[in-house]
């Protein structure tokens, strides 16, 4: 009956409180109950226990299969009662099992415990030892630090590196109690020469912490030091510093030896601070190439427009520091870099220099500088011509439209060309109402000129909106053969469905058959577009292409295009297509693609599943498959209980799906 | 045991030393060839261990597809990898043969054989000459070997999540701040990806987006179960998996056969850490934390001191988005994530931010590790900072558990007059896994 009251594994881990159900883990405990019970009761009890389940834990303690869990419980609890019976245990133990416990009693901070953890310094088991002196460090008592001195005193080679720990840790709590005398003062003993390195390391950043008034002298002569655990130590100590300490270890650093130097660069960089400015351009300026780039890499952060002027130069050479000097423009910070650099531009002869300035600018996103990089869109050098192009795309703005729309006039067609209408595109992007987008390509086009009508009409296609369709339909109405060609070009790239019944006449309609191919593909983009059309509505529309179209290639993009249709009739629509030879690819992409949203998927599980099943039966793409299959087990079709596993066949499959898609 | 620390110098000419015995021509490893960039800094080569060589740790220290380093720290000129370990020894083993197979080719070296193969982290952290060690080891243990590593003086790279309760991250923090040694928490959304989580909170914090006001997280915070409770049942062990060093501090449970990372954890313990990272970065977060805790509808949220609120769901009216958050401010808002940075209104985006969006730069999260491990100065995401934002994590899978309002004190890190809620802040390790 007791037993039947405890509930294994983690939901009492996790129980609430209530006094009946600390009752009742108390009797499990008293019980004959087997360990996972107890286990269970001690793990309930870490949660819910009173005092009063104290006394039924603790002499679990000592039980080697639940003493942790007797530990779970009572170092969890603010009681004294929990305390005292960790203590008893102390000497009822050995080996691991009074180390764990021993570790719960410096959890606890438990400054009674001291004498009883001191007496355990000298046990013959190292675990031990090492648990006590931590126990000792986290009580963190001046007690416990004479305690830890004496045991460290006496202790072979051995065990002074783990007593050592925990004098360590002792100090470390002396110094946060206040205490900073008596905690410099062991750290003074543990860093001396010859100390174990894992203690002596931070006992010297103790010395530094504790240095009150004398820190900055302190600082650098660790920082001077021959010793690098002396530097190094120093060196981890510069980010704690306050502004004026590390200004005054700043300005003496020259000196320095070079790890010292590279560490003070970086605290100065790491600060943000632009009065180390001069300090990173004297480095930047060092003939010794490490101390060179680290005072780029501080520059960068600090020295802003001013900084190009010692970057620039060494960015231009053959050496190697020009990669890191430009990375460190990239980087650089600071009102007025970019249009300094941007300026810097037309300066630049060398191709190659222009073609790493242009991608810096870029990499800052230097949008003011795109009024610069139009000029270099029509170099003689490709690769300017490249990396220009590529830079406008990712600068531009609407306000660089116009000038983008004038420019791509002039420009031959090409990648230079077709990255500056992406670019114009990218800008538009930033326009919400389709009219002013068309607005602001319009600035910079005669539409006067049949030529530029015939350029740009399926650029405006691609914007939308009411002032872009009027010149469509207007285009759509010439009787001039490239004119009429761009409106439909035009149309065919609209932007949402609005369109729709238009582009579906054009299906039907248009003069060529290519145009009528271009408006039915177009159709079935716009149909299942996001928004505006009712789910229903979408589906329709791709039906009545499917009517429509006369290739495959048009049913195998309307079939696609349902997988974006988020409803179970899509899935029925596109899974009727599973047994077409040429269509079952794209239904099979679709059905996966549907069976990804959660929210329709575990809700028409019936549907979902024998698709999915049909899918893993005809698909020949391993992606597909395997989506397919983790949707199934997503759905509690297991593997080892399902035939899904070993790809039934695809008859047997259809004749399920067909049941399932009737339902 | 010889306690004389060895200067890295003097590491680098023993290690330099050991690897000529071993191998059949001299070993000259040329200036040029070492640091960034072809750069040599006097710290010369870092010598490191690897833990966990499943996805995650094998992506690191040999490069894939999702690592933010070409061809892993393998690859790097100024790293030298002197062991790797795993509780499954065979994997241990074939982690070995590759990096040995990879130095040999490399440097010309037939026969070379200077890299160790561990089983239990612990005896490969005793090493003196080990400079740093990367953990991507099963996530209930990971912070806690940080913690082992720190306290043997070790730098550490640890993968996420860097704890599984609040103390266990105290801890490791203590002792990273006590022994100066230095952390980087696998939080690389601060350093990689084209730089878009930087550019965001630079904006966030240089006031694009007016006063901050609300953050949608898009993560829900879970916790962490212990395995069910089965003691005295040793359950047999096959050679060659450690099966007492995967079981590490959890409480003692009897082989499964299940050696993977992502275990015993629920609700959301292990990717979120990324995005409250995120979170806490552009709060300007980073040494502090929430000081509410609560559910509204069931989803989390946490309120800041300063009255920014974390909203543990998607913004109203939008999808949720897999990881990244959306920051809202009384002049506008930024999304960011991993595949996008977007503001309404979008000029937002073109903005230079003002003086105090300049946070910490950094665009390689390994790099800046090791710079660090050179410079000693403090990475983007050290052990304070990596706890924080774990701690969000956390504490709202205590408020889940509980179902209440709970009110958190950052600075000492306990909840204020509620101790149902502060005995979910820690477990007691298991012994021979000392906490501190």
């Amino acid at each position: 009956m007791i037993r039947m009251t405890v509930v294994l594994g983690t939901t009492l881990f996790l129980a609430t409180a209530g006094s009946g159900q600390e009752q009742a883990q108390i009797e499990v405990l008293r019980s004959d109950a087997p360990a996972a019970a107890k286990a269970a009761a001690c793990r309930a009890l870490k949660l819910v226990g009173t005092a009063d389940s104290v006394a039924a834990i603790a002499p679990l303690l000592s039980v080697p299969e639940l003493s942790h869990d007797a530990r779970i419980a009572l170092e969890a609890m603010p009681y004294a009662e929990a305390s005292a019976a960790l203590r008893d245990a102390v000497g009822t133990t050995e080996g691991v099992l009074r180390a764990g416990i021993l570790d719960s009693i410096g959890q606890r901070r438990d400054q009674e415990a001291v004498n009883v953890v001191a007496a355990v310094l000298a046990d013959g088991d190292l675990r031990v030892v090492a648990s006590a002196a931590l126990a000792l460090g986290k009580i963190g008592t001046s007690e416990a630090a004479r305690q830890l001195e004496q045991a460290y005193a006496n202790a072979a080679e051995e065990r002074r590196v783990v007593i050592g720990d925990g004098w360590l840790r002792c100090a470390a709590g002396l110094q946060q109690a206040g205490l900073v005398e008596e905690a410099a003062a062991i750290f003074g003993k543990l860093s001396a020469p010859g100390e174990p390195a894992t203690v002596r390391g931070p006992a010297l950043l103790g010395l530094l912490q504790t240095a009150g008034d004398k820190t900055p002298d302190r600082v650098r002569r660790f920082l001077a030091a021959d010793d690098p655990m002396i530097s190094a130590a120093a060196a981890a100590f510069l980010p704690y510093l306050p502004p004026t300490t590390l200004r005054s270890v700043v300005a003496d650093s020259e000196q320095l030896p070079v790890a010292s130097r590279l560490a003070v660069l970086a605290a100065a960089r790491l600060s943000g601070d632009s009065a180390f400015a001069p300090a990173a351009i004297a480095a930047a300026r060092s003939e010794d190439p490490v101390v060179a780039q680290a005072g780029m890499e501080a520059v960068a952060m600090l020295a802003g427009a001013p900084g190009l002027d010692v970057l620039l130069p060494i960015a231009t050479t053959e050496s190697p520091l020009a990669e890191p000097a430009w990375r460190a423009i990239e980087a650089l910070r600071g009102a007025g870099v970019d249009a300094k650099l941007a300026a810097a531009l037309p300066g630049r002869q060398d191709p190659g220099h222009q073609v790493r300035l242009i991608r810096a600018l870029a990499a800052r996103n230097a949008s003011g500088s795109v009024p610069v990089l139009l000029d270099y869109v029509g170099s003689d050098h490709g690769e300017v011509r490249a990396a220009s192009a590529d830079a406008i795309v990712r600068l531009a703005m609407p306000a660089h439209v116009p000038a983008i729309v004038t420019l791509m006039l002039q420009t031959p067609r090409g990648a230079e060309r077709d990255a500056l209408e992406k670019a114009a595109m990218l800008a538009l992007d930033d326009i919400a109402d389709a009219d002013r987008r068309t607005a602001a390509v319009l600035a910079g086009v005669d539409l006067q000129s049949d030529a530029q009508r015939v350029e740009f009409l399926p650029l405006l296609g691609r914007i939308g909106g009411d002032r872009a369709l009027a010149l469509v339909q207007a285009a759509l109405g010439s009787s001039n053969a490239q004119i009429y060609e761009a409106g439909v070009r035009a149309i065919a790239n609209w932007p949402d469905a609005g369109v729709v019944e238009r582009l579906a006449d054009l299906a039907q309609n248009a003069r060529e058959n290519h145009q009528r191919i271009w408006a039915l593909r177009a159709m079935i983009r716009v149909s299942a577009l996001p928004g505006t059309l009712p789910d229903d509505r979408k589906l329709a529309l791709l039906r009545r292409a499917m009517e429509m179209a006369a290739r495959d290639d048009e049913r195998s993009l309307a079939i696609q295009r349902a997988g974006a249709i988020r409803t179970v009739e899509s899935l029925r629509f596109a899974a009727a297509y599973l047994d077409h030879a040429g269509l079952a690819p794209d239904a099979c992409r679709a059905v996966v693609e549907l069976a990804h949203h959660k929210e329709l998927r575990d809700p028409n599980r019936d549907a979902f599943v024998p698709a999915l099943r049909k899918v893993i039966a005809v698909s020949s793409d391993a992606g597909v498959v395997d989506r397919a299959k983790r949707y199934l087990q997503e759905l509690g079709e297991h593997k080892q209980s399902s035939q899904w596993g070993k790809r039934v066949s695809p008859r047997l499959a259809s004749a399920r799906l067909k049941e399932a898609l009737l339902q | 045991m010889n306690t004389s620390k060895l200067t890295r110098r003097r590491l680098i000419r023993r290690g330099l030393a050991a690897m000529a015995a071993s191998v059949a021509a001299p070993l000259v490893v040329p200036r040029h060839a070492l640091g960034r960039n072809g750069l040599v800094p006097p710290g010369e080569r870092i010598h490191m261990g690897f833990t966990g060589l499943g996805g995650q740790g094998s992506g690191h220290l040999f490069g894939g597809a999702w690592t933010y380093l070409p061809g892993g720290y393998l690859a790097r000129n100024d790293v030298q990898v002197l062991a790797v370990c795993d509780v499954q020894q065979s994997r241990a083993e074939d982690g070995k043969r590759r990096v040995e197979e990879h130095y040999q080719q490399r440097f010309g070296a037939g026969g070379y054989s200077g890299v160790s193969a561990y089983t239990d982290f612990r005896r490969m952290i005793e090493r003196d000459d080990v400079d740093a060690v990367l953990i991507a080891a099963s996530y209930h243990a990971q912070g806690f070997l940080a913690m082992l590593a720190a306290r043997a003086g070790k730098d550490v790279y640890c993968e996420k999540p860097t704890s599984i309760t609040i103390r266990w991250g105290r801890a490791m923090v203590d002792a990273f701040q006590r022994h100066g040694c230095i952390f980087q928490a696998g939080t690389q959304q601060r350093s990689e990806y084209d730089g878009k989580f930087r550019r965001a909170i630079e904006l966030v914090r240089g006031g694009a987006i007016g006063t901050l006001k609300t953050v949608y997280s898009y993560q829900q915070g879970g916790g962490f179960s212990a395995p069910a409770p089965q003691p005295g049942t040793a359950g047999e062990i096959p050679p060659g998996v450690d099966w007492d060093a995967y079981v590490g501090p959890l409480p003692w449970f009897p082989y499964d056969g299940n050696t993977s990372g992502h275990r015993f954890g629920w609700g959301d313990i292990n990717w979120g850490q990324h995005h409250y990272d995120i979170v806490q970065w552009g709060v300007g977060a980073d040494d502090t934390g929430p000081v509410e805790i609560g559910l509204r509808d069931g989803t989390p949220w946490l309120k800041y001191a300063n009255g920014v609120e974390v909203i543990s769901g998607p913004y109203p009216g939008e999808a949720w988005i897999p990881g990244g958050a959306c920051f809202v401010g009384t002049g506008g808002r930024i999304v960011v994530h991993r595949n996008g940075l977007t503001a309404d209104p979008p000029e937002i985006l073109r903005q230079p931010p003002g003086p105090e969006g300049n946070v910490y730069y950094s665009d390689s999260h390994s790099a800046n590790f090791l710079d660090c491990v050179r410079t000693r100065q403090r990475p983007i995401c050290d052990a304070e900072i990596a706890h924080r934002g774990n701690s969000l994590l956390l504490l709202a899978g205590i408020a889940q558990r509980l179902g209440r309002t709970l009110r958190w004190d950052p600075q000492r890190e306990v909840f204020e007059g509620d101790d149902e809620a502060n005995r979910m802040l820690s477990l007691a390790p298991r012994e021979g896994w000392t906490l501190g």
